[in-house]
Formats: C-alpha cells, structure tokens, sequence
C-alpha cells in the first residue's frame, strides 16, 4: 500500500500527540504525584453523622503545617464553608474529608483540580498542598436540588503569619 | 310493532337514530380525521391541565399541605398578646434543622410585630411571602440578620426561604382568629389565604394559557406524524405513476489526466491539518500544565 508523503507525516505527528498525551499523564502520577479521588475516605453512617468527626465540622492541626478539613454538604451550603469561609494557611498539606448529610453532592474548589463527588455514607477523602495565599470559591457541581445553583463556599488560603492557630479548631 | 318483512323491518327500524356504522362506508383515514382527532386530543389535554388547577386551588386556609415537608411544624404556636414575637430563621436543634423556621407557624394579634432572626445555620436564608406583602430580598447567610414585618389585618399569611423551600423551610402567619373563629373574620381570612395561594410565584401560567400552551404542544408533536402521512401517500401516488429513474451511465472520461502519485500536492489539506494539530498541541499543554498542575492539586 503506498501512503503520501503528506499522510506519513500526519499520521506521524497525531501519534506523537498520542504519546505526549499519555506521557503527561505519566509525568502528573509519577514526579507530580497527582492522585485519583478514592475511597480510601471510607464509610460512614450518613443518619448519624453528630456522632462522628464530622459532627463538629471544620479545621483541625494535626501536625506542623498539616490541617484536616471536615466538610459536611448539606442541601444546599457547606458546613463549613457556606455561612463562614474555611480559613487554612499557606503551605501546608491539607485534608479534606467530605461527606453529605443528605443527597449526592459535588465539591470542587474552583480552578483547581480539587474535585470530588460526595456521596452520603462515603467520605471522600482528599489531600492537597496549597503553597500561596489565595481565596478560592467551593462549588457543588452536582444537581442536589432547587437550590443547587446557590450552593457554594468559600476556602480561604491566607498568609502563615497570619494564620490564627485559635481558629484551627473552629 | 308491525313488521312486514324481515328486510322492511330492519330497514326502517334503522332509520331512527343514526348509525355510525352505516354513516362512514370503509375508506382509509383521510388528513381530516386525523386533524380533527389530534386537535382532539390537545383539547382534552387542556381541560384536564386546568382540572388539575382548580383542584390545587381548592386547599383553603387550613394549611393543606404547605407544611407536608416541614417537619418541625406542630401545630400553630398561640402568641397572641404580644407585640413583638421572634422567629428563628435556620433553627439548628429542630426537627429537619437547620433548615426550618421556629416555631413554624404562629399566630398573632393584628398589629403584632414579627422579627425574624437569623441563626446563621443552614446556608443562606430568606424570608419571602407567597403573596409578595414582605420580602427579606436576597438569601444571606450571616446570624443576627433581621427582617421586622408588621402585620396589621387579620388573615394567613405563608411565606417561605426560597433556597430551602423543597426543604420544607416554610412558615406561616395567622393574624388574629380568621376561619376557626367568628364567621365574620373567617371570610377575610380565607380569602387572603386564597390570594396568597393563586400569587404563588411557582405557577406563572393561569387557565387559558394553560390550555393554549398544552394544545400548541400537542399540536407540534402531531405535526411531523400528520406532515410524514401526507408526504408518504403522495409519494405514494407518484411511484405508481412516474416509472424509476436510473441513474445516467457516465460516458464523459476521455478528458481525465492521470497524475502520479506523489505529483498530487494536496497543501491546503496538509496545512489544514498542521493547524489542526497546532492547536491540539497548545490546549493540551494550556490544560495539562496551567490549569491542571497550576494550581493546588490533589495529592493524596
């Protein structure tokens, strides 16, 4: 079969966009340590969740520079979140645990990769390094409702020095 | 009865009432039938959507089922000799809290003064009448908000937080004793309680439009299957009629010049292409290295 010379080289080129493609995604696993949501996080017993450590959601230092987040979604805000931002220094290692109290929620803090869905009786678990200040939007990006449209949150990454370490346990 | 021959008999026994039988002789269902059964149908559609309506309208000042989600909702809350009550927007510790208003409905003297009050529980909240005679205006999440309403004729008034209404975050007013009491109050009250109902912002379209709406539907789903039968029979008609065209042999290839392979220089589709892959390659680095790694990411 003879093939153009213009076909051999584009075919050439979309298969070396095939292995760039898959050789990024490589390169994001590997030296990036870019992980999958899993469930890892476990679960729990959605009815009961007062019971449990998201029954005083929020902040907890659980080590130098090392925070857990405990979000429960409601329809339709985040605790915490909607009514008071979630405030955390910059760089550090932060986990977020977050489980819905009642339907199938979304948590994506806005123009990151920060991304999961929230499912009652799962916690979705989710480690994330934030290394600059900055305040970012939480967003539910699955339908839970009438008011699914104004369900969002506020994550505030604020400067280290000016970090309130009283306010870790809010 | 006086039958005077079997065929006689029938005959004009038959001519009374119509027969529908005897009225359409068998012939295949012409576009006027068809029409007249799809404008039918959208008819009937319309007066069952307006049934519908009135049914709905019907509950009256007893609650009904506003309160069929509103769990923290037990009975009305007598405050009645006071001039100024307070409502907690957001309860926490009720039934279905925080997304509640506690008590959930009250009663009150007309005159009487309602502060809601917000708790800073359950998101963003609002406090909006379903007739529209208050309105807190935007949901705001903040506690010790509040919205001050004075209610000064007696009636029942329902209102609702609109991010939480399929919730059940509902409440409702009920100034002075309309409708349980004297027969004179019991008027007033149930007709703002019917008012308040009918200016629900949930229902924007009224009976005709109702009607008009569900029959243009109707009529545009029939449409295709009404424009598809006329265009089957014609085609119909014409097949018998016109004998199949086949197509013409190609005979005009004396004036074809052969090229050699490498001699054909398709250059606009190679750069098409070249472009193509440009542009793949640019949002794949934009999406991978700056949106994706640019930010925090997930790590663990």
């Amino acid at each position: 079969m003879e093939i153009h010379r213009f076909e051999r080289l584009w075919l050439a080129l979309s298969l070396l966009l095939i292995l760039g493609i898959t050789g990024t995604v490589v390169y994001g696993a590997t030296a990036e340590g870019i992980k999958m949501v899993d469930d890892s996080g476990g679960t729990i017993d959605a009815e009961n969740l007062q019971d449990t450590e998201f029954g005083d959601p929020g902040v907890r230092k659980v080590g130098e520079n090392r925070y857990d987040v405990y979000i429960v979604a409601h329809r339709f805000f985040f605790d915490p979140g909607t009514s008071q931002p979630i405030e955390i220094p910059a760089e550090s290692t932060v986990t977020f645990y977050v489980t819905s109290a009642d339907v199938v929620h979304g948590f994506q803090v806005a123009d990151t990769n920060v991304n999961t869905m929230v499912i009652p009786g799962q916690v979705a678990k989710l480690t994330v390094e934030f290394d600059n200040p900055d305040s970012y939007g939480i967003i539910c990006h699955e339908y839970c409702g009438s008011g699914h449209h104004s369900m969002e949150g506020e994550l505030d990454v604020v400067p280290k020095s000016e970090y309130n370490a009283t306010e870790a346990s809010a | 009865m006086n039958e005077r021959s079997d065929g006689r008999g029938r005959r004009s026994r038959q001519e009374g009432p119509p027969v529908k039988e005897t009225q359409n002789p068998t012939r295949p269902i012409s576009r006027r039938t068809t029409l007249k059964a799809v404008a039918g149908v959208a008819a009937s559609a319309g007066a069952l959507a307006t049934a519908g309506r009135a049914n709905a309208q019907a509950d009256g000042p007893d609650f009904g089922s506003w309160f069929e989600k509103t769990e923290n909702f037990d009975g009305v809350v007598d405050e009645t000799g006071q001039s100024e009550v307070t409502v907690a927007v957001g309860a926490p510790d009720v039934a279905g809290g925080p997304l509640a208003f506690e008590p959930a409905a009250i009663r009150v003297d007309p005159g009487t003064t309602i502060r809601w009050e917000w708790t800073g529980s359950g998101g963003p909240h609002n406090v909006v009448a379903t007739d529209g005679s208050f309105d807190s205006g935007d949901p705001v999440p903040t506690a010790e908000t509040t919205f001050d309403h004075t209610f000064e004729s007696e009636g029942v008034s329902r209102y609702l937080c609109e991010p939480h209404e399929t919730a059940g975050m509902k409440g409702a007013v009920v100034v002075g004793t309309p409708g349980s009491g004297g027969g004179g109050d019991g008027g007033s009250g149930d007709g703002s309680g019917q008012d308040g109902q009918a200016a629900d912002g949930s229902e924007p379209l009224s009976g005709p439009w109702d009607v008009v709406m569900t029959g243009l539907v109707m009529l545009m789903m029939a449409a295709p299957i009404v424009y598809h039968y006329n265009r089957d029979r014609v085609r119909q008609r014409a097949s018998s009629v016109v004998p199949t065209v086949t197509e013409a042999p190609q005979t005009d290839d004396e004036q074809v010049e052969t090229l050699g392979h490498d001699e054909f220089d398709p250059t606009g589709t190679l750069s098409l292409v070249l472009v193509y892959l440009a542009i793949l390659g640019v949002m794949w680095v934009f999406m991978y290295f700056v949106e994706f790694l640019g930010g925090p990411t997930v790590v663990g």
